[in-house]
Formats: C-alpha cells, sequence, structure tokens
C-alpha cells in the first residue's frame, strides 16, 4: 500500500507511522512524500525518526550502533533517518533525557532555519522576476515558495516552543523564563517595510514590492507568534 | 579541563562508569540499567550522541573492533575521562558532606 503525506513536523510523522503500525502497516520506505507500506502483525514495529548530519545517508558507524541495539534502518531521507524496532523487543525511544532531547530540536530548528531563509531569498528572486521581468510563471513559484516558507516559519516558532518548554525543564527552578511579550518578527517587519516606504521616491517600484511583500509575511509571522506567546 | 565539563549529566555519568570495563553500545545501556535498578534506561539517540561526544573529547577511545562476528566495537575510558569523573565525584561528595549541615541543627 502507498500514501501520500507531507510532514514537517517529524513528531506528528512518528505519530502517524505508529498509528498506522497499530493498524497493522508497516512503513517500509518513503520517497518524496510517498509512505510505502507493507502488511504487519498489528503493533509488531514502534517508529521513531532520527535526525542525522549527513544528507540522505547514515554513516556506517551509525548503522552497526543500531543494528546491535536490534534497531532497523527503514529510510534516509534528507537529514531524516526512519527507524523501527519490534515492539515485542522492549521499549523504543531515541531521546531518553533532556539535554540530549533538547541538542536534538535544536539541530532540527537549525535546519529549518536555514530552509526558511533559503525559501524567501527564492521567494524575493522570484516575485522580482515575476514583477519586473514580467515573467508569469515567477509569480506562480513565488505563490509556492510563499507557501513552504510560511510552513517552514511555522515549524521554526513550533520547535521554538518545544525548546523553550525543554529549556525550562533543564533550567528547573534556578531560572524563570523571560518571554519577550512581542515578537521580534514585528519589529524586523517594521523595519524593513519603512525601508520600502523610504524608498519609494527612487521609484524603484518592483524593489518597494518585494521588501514590502516581505515586510508583510514577516509582520504575520510575528503577530502569531506574539498571540501565541500571549496563551 | 573547562568549567563547561561539570556536573556531568547524568548519562554521561553513567556511561563513564559503565566504561571501566571495555563495553560496546548495547552492553552499555544494559551496564546503566543494571547500576541503577532500571531507573536509567538510555535511549539509543541519547548514547549515540554521548559516545560521539566523549570519544572526541577523548574521554573514552575504541578499545576493539570484532570483526570476526557481527561488528562490535568495544569502548573504554581513558586517563582524561577519569580525571573528569574524579573531577565530578569530588563535586558531589562535597555536595553531600555539606547536606549533613541540615542535620546538624535537628
Amino acid at each position: 500500500m502507498r500514501k501520500f503525506r507531507l510532514y514537517l513536523d517529524k513528531d506528528k510523522e512518528t505519530a502517524w507511522l505508529n498509528e498506522m503500525s497499530a493498524q497493522g502497516w508497516a512503513a517500509k520506505g518513503f520517497f518524496a512524500g510517498f509512505y510505502q507500506f507493507e502488511a504487519c502483525e498489528k503493533g509488531e514495529y514502534v517508529y521513531q525518526i532520527d535526525f542525522g548530519t549527513k544528507l540522505f545517508a547514515a554513516s556506517e558507524d551509525y548503522r552497526e550502533f543500531m543494528q546491535e541495539a536490534g534497531i532497523e534502518l527503514v529510510q534516509t531521507w534528507g537529514y531524516w533517518i526512519i527507524l523501527r524496532k519490534k515492539a515485542a523487543e522492549g521499549n523504543f525511544e531515541l531521546y531518553t533525557d533532556v539535554p540530549s532531547r533538547l541538542a536534538h530540536y535544536k539541530k532540527i530548528r537549525r535546519m529549518f532555519k536555514v530552509v526558511t531563509i533559503f525559501e524567501l531569498v527564492c521567494l524575493l528572486f522570484e516575485l522580482y522576476l515575476g514583477f519586473v521581468n514580467g515573467v508569469r510563471l515567477g509569480l506562480v513559484s513565488a505563490l509556492l515558495l510563499g507557501a513552504i516558507f510560511v510552513a517552514c516559519m511555522n515549524m521554526v516558532i513550533q520547535l521554538n516552543d518545544r525548546i523553550g518548554q525543554l529549556q525550562e525543564q533543564m533550567d528547573g527552578i534556578g531560572r524563570v523564563r523571560q518571554r519577550r511579550t512581542v515578537s521580534g518578527l514585528i519589529v524586523s517587519g517594521l523595519l524593513i517595510n519603512s525601508l520600502a516606504i523610504m524608498i519609494e521616491d527612487a521609484a524603484v517600484h518592483p524593489v518597494k514590492w518585494v521588501l514590502q511583500i516581505a515586510a508583510f509575511l514577516l509582520m504575520l509571522c510575528g503577530l502569531v507568534q506574539t498571540c501565541r506567546n500571549r496563551k | 579541563m573547562t568549567d563547561k565539563d561539570t556536573p556531568l549529566t547524568e548519562a554521561v555519568y553513567y556511561i563513564l562508569l559503565a566504561l571501566r570495563k571495555p563495553n560496546h553500545g548495547y552492553g552499555i545501556i544494559q551496564e546503566v540499567e543494571r547500576l541503577t535498578g532500571g531507573r536509567v534506561t538510555l535511549g539509543a539517540g541519547t548514547l549515540y550522541g554521548a559516545i560521539q561526544t566523549l570519544e572526541k573529547k577523548m574521554w573514552i577511545e575504541i578499545y576493539s573492533v570484532d570483526t570476526a562476528s557481527r561488528k562490535k566495537k568495544e569502548y573504554v575510558i581513558t586517563d582524561r575521562g577519569r580525571a573528569a569523573f574524579e573531577a565530578e565525584r569530588a563535586r558531589l561528595e562535597e555536595l553531600l558532606k555539606n547536606a549533613e549541615l541540615l542535620e546538624e541543627l535537628l
């Protein structure tokens, strides 16, 4: 059986794979959003997803280590590594203490930050092409890139939450975490916006457009983050 | 050693202790479970990450690679690792000794 899903959140993906396993479907492969399943006994496997250090590969060392612990490497994709272990062979959790969990999520957040910035640069470039050079296709891909950008940005915000909670656990009672009440993203959005207004007289309209869209996106994300923090 | 090396995390503390004798990945998990009466079970990711870090710090080293059967890499603590462990032990002993102050008052 094959199923198509797009997950950015590895925790949700893990939960889904384990739910499928509980229903008697074991994931055995993944390619570009397509998960391949084969029938298994209900709840035969427990799935976990790790974040590696190499793209589309796991070191020999890592493979041997996991194999020895009875863990099977199902698939590597990007930095992601899908692992599974037979439920009968005992508990399967990858990260069992706060410091290692924190390090794990920080690595993931770093990746999403890089991707978010990369998407933003591409988005601005496509917008420029679309508006200045009149490339229609540029606008279509800008729409797509914009969606990816917002999704990745949202992921970074969610990871910030998770990392914040872990950090609080690690600090214990030693420190009460101070939360910024207004997101820094709003501030940077406002700055870019004012920059865009300033260059109006220079009559470089497309650049102004691009900057204002970027500012708008930043402010939108900042607003969402601020509202979340207020809760 | 830098200030950052102490306190050791619980995982690192027990991994070092488990490696007083040469041991391999899964052996470390079992040994730590035995030492703590099942309280601490190291996850594979936690252990793998810690081993990588400790090897880089040269607190542990590869003892042997068994190529005959299934490849099992064995690790063992180094002198530097022992020194770090002893420093942590001294810190913990100080904590416990000072804890007695609480009883004196009663």
